[in-house]
């Protein structure tokens, strides 16, 4: 379970978070989504733990982060973080590093090496896994972190832009399934900023909505329809709740007589 | 087999490498004197017996007993041989039986060895005490620096006191004289100290502080420089962003108040030497000692910033603290208390060391002493910081990283 109190934060002077609260219980998938630059990295940073909140503070299963040295190393045990650009040590190759992966969160070495080669099968890196990561092309960087992720076996699972960074159309499908079916049949709770609404309609239990540095909605796909009277798909109902001049925009845009 | 008599051992003679390069070295020396002599106008000039050509044979004889001491240590003490270890480990070997491969004590052999380099120096007026004060000198700091290797640390806290004692006046040896009775004593409890430490050092074997080959399934089947075998050597291991620095497995561990105490009293005590050792010459310029100190301090501080604020920021920056009306954020600024006790530890200590009139060593010594217990017992520890900090962690592309080592995606 991720609970969320009141986090507000700002880098400079200009406010990045304002008071935002939330829950996500335990087995859920939730995406964040919100318009460029609103502050999405920066809760999942947070929540991850790479950033300290001017305000307001993160709980994982119960425990406060940061708040001691023992509660801190348990939260660490039990949560990974996928940053939007992590950086990966390019001398060691795919399997070496996902190994040092695992063994960092203590997973049993048979298990370890079985479940690392199942993850290079399934994201197509079988051929790459035993060259160094500097060989690999970014979409095959992008699923090497990825796998690091997963391979962790964490119950809860903080991934920014997952999505994004050069992943082929299968890489996208499996991982929408992997991460469905961790929070289904694992119980494993998924925090997930996500710009990509086919995916996110298709595969998250509830949305975040971050607009203006709030908390805009969290709810499911319906209830989010249901709030803005939008029947339509997610980008029109995300659209009604960020930009509601959004479709007004693209009228005016293309019926505006062009100036001469 | 049992062995005939205690001290005795068939391998520990130099390997004739060894004995080959000090003969072709020796010579060559010998020779470039002979000839040199020789090709002096006059004939009359005894090159070999001129003040500096003795103390150029001296240095090098000095050099050959501090090799084969080295060598005594690197070729026999289980600690420099890593597959040595890994295969003592293996084997039946238990402390109260002499080490396989040669002993690290001395033998007969070594005063074989070294009574033969200070016969040669003897011969050619060289004095005897040269090559035998360098092997002692050279075996017995090898051998500390490898007790603190294989973490006998009782032992190294009393050898810590016992060295710098060696500058003291009256116990360090003036000039071209032979070494008084001080100064043999405190080299005599050095070696008790030192064989006491080894014997408990080779008790505590296998050491799991240190990394021997194959050591788990994982290396045994593949090639893991991983986090798992880095960490049990107490190594820094890159292994991405932000899995090094949300690990799980917090490296940096905190120092105990004991430590810290203990460093503390060595470090004053090695000032208390030092100062004494400078006394005695006429010429030092004791005034300056404040200014080294706090200019030390200076650097402590910064390195210790430093080491605390590598890959991290202040939650929000200083438009974002006056912005917020928080000036002062405690979560992160704790990190400022420390090094800036140490500055003013250093201002006030020079004051109290300048009025101390006939007490200057040992104000000297309990300044340094109080200086680095707060440097190092000062919160937070280096571990606390890394899990409990108010910072933003920041990745490698700003935060200094190795850019060759890892690569972002």
């Amino acid at each position: 379970m991720i609970n969320v109190v009141d986090l507000s934060h700002n880098y400079g002077v200009r406010p990045v978070l304002s008071h935002i609260n939330f829950t996500v219980p335990k087995g859920q998938l939730v995406a964040v989504m919100g318009p460029n630059g609103v502050g999405k990295s920066t809760l999942l940073g947070a929540v991850a733990g790479t950033v300290s909140p001017a305000r307001g503070y993160v709980e994982i299963n119960g425990l406060r982060r940061r708040a001691s040295e023992d509660t801190e190393i348990q939260i660490r045990k039990q949560t990974v973080f996928l940053p939007d650009h992590p950086w990966l040590p390019d001398f060691m190759t795919a399997r070496e590093w996902l190994l040092a992966v695992g063994q960092l969160y203590d997973i049993e070495s048979d298990h370890l090496m079985d479940h690392v080669n199942r993850l290079l099968d399934l994201f197509q890196l079988t051929d790459k896994g035993d060259s160094p990561i500097r060989t690999c092309s970014n979409g095959q960087k992008k699923k090497v972190a990825i796998c690091g992720a997963l391979v962790t076996e964490v119950p809860v699972m903080v991934l920014d832009e997952p999505f994004t960074g050069g992943l082929d159309p299968s890489a996208i499908l499996v991982l929408s399934r992997v991460l469905r079916h961790l929070a289904d049949q694992s119980g494993v709770t998924i925090l997930m900023a996500s710009q990509v609404p086919e995916t996110v309609e298709q595969m998250a239990h509830q949305i975040i909505v971050i607009s203006d540095t709030r908390l805009a909605a969290y709810d499911t796909l319906d209830g989010l329809r249901a709030k803005t009277g939008c029947k339509g798909s997610l980008p029109e109902v995300f659209a009604e709740l960020v930009h509601p001049q959004t479709l007004e925009h693209i009228e005016n845009y293309f019926n505006r007589p062009a100036a001469r | 087999m049992k062995r005939p008599f205690p001290f005795h051992s068939n391998v520990v003679w130099p390997p004739p490498i060894l004995v080959g390069a000090f003969v072709v070295i020796y010579a060559a020396v010998y020779v470039s004197f002979w000839l040199l002599e020789l090709s002096v106008v006059g004939k009359n000039v005894d090159v070999s017996n001129m003040p500096e050509v003795i103390t150029f044979r001296a240095m090098v004889l000095a050099f050959v007993a501090g090799v084969y001491a080295l060598y005594r240590l690197l070729r026999f003490h289980p600690a420099c041989n890593w597959n040595y270890a890994a295969w003592l480990k293996l084997s039946p070997w238990t402390a109260d039986r002499p080490l396989p491969a040669g002993p690290v004590h001395l033998v007969w052999q070594d005063a074989a060895v070294v009574g033969m380099l200070a016969a040669i120096g003897a011969w050619n007026h060289v004095n005897a005490l040269w090559p035998v004060a360098a092997f002692i000198f050279v075996y017995l700091g090898g051998f500390t620096l490898l007790l603190a290797f294989t973490r006998r640390w009782g032992a190294c806290f009393i050898l810590g006191l016992l060295w710098p004692s060696l500058m003291l006046p009256g116990v360090a040896p003036i000039a071209r004289q032979a070494p008084g009775l001080p100064a043999i004593a405190i080299v005599i409890a050095i070696a008790c100290v030192i064989w006491f430490g080894h014997r408990q050092s080779l008790k505590a074997f296998p050491w799991e502080f240190i990394k021997v080959p194959q050591r788990s399934l994982l290396d045994a089947q593949i090639r893991i420089p991983g986090p798992g075998t880095a960490s049990a050597a107490g190594t820094q291991y890159n292994i991405g962003w932000p899995y090094l620095v949300l690990s799980p497995k917090v490296r940096p561990p905190a120092v105990s108040h004991r430590t810290t105490l203990a460093l503390g009293a060595l470090a004053g005590w090695w000032s208390f030497c030092l100062i004494k050792a400078a006394s005695t010459d006429p010429d030092a310029d004791m005034s300056v000692v404040p200014g080294v100190i706090l200019f030390f301090a200076i650097i402590a501080a910064l390195t210790r910033l430093v080491a605390y604020g590598a890959r991290t920021a202040p939650p929000f920056n200083i438009w974002g603290r006056i912005a917020t009306g928080r000036i002062v954020v405690p979560g992160f600024d704790r990190i400022f208390v420390t090094p800036i006790a140490v500055v003013i530890g250093a201002i006030i200590g020079g004051a109290i060391i300048k009025h101390s009139g006939a007490w200057y060593a040992v104000a000297d010594s309990i300044v340094i002493a109080v200086l680095w217990c707060i440097l190092f017992g000062g919160g937070p520890t280096l571990r606390n910081w890394a899990l409990t900090g108010q910072f933003r962690l920041r990745p490698p592309a700003i935060g200094g990283a190795n850019k060759q080592s890892v690569r972002q995606v």
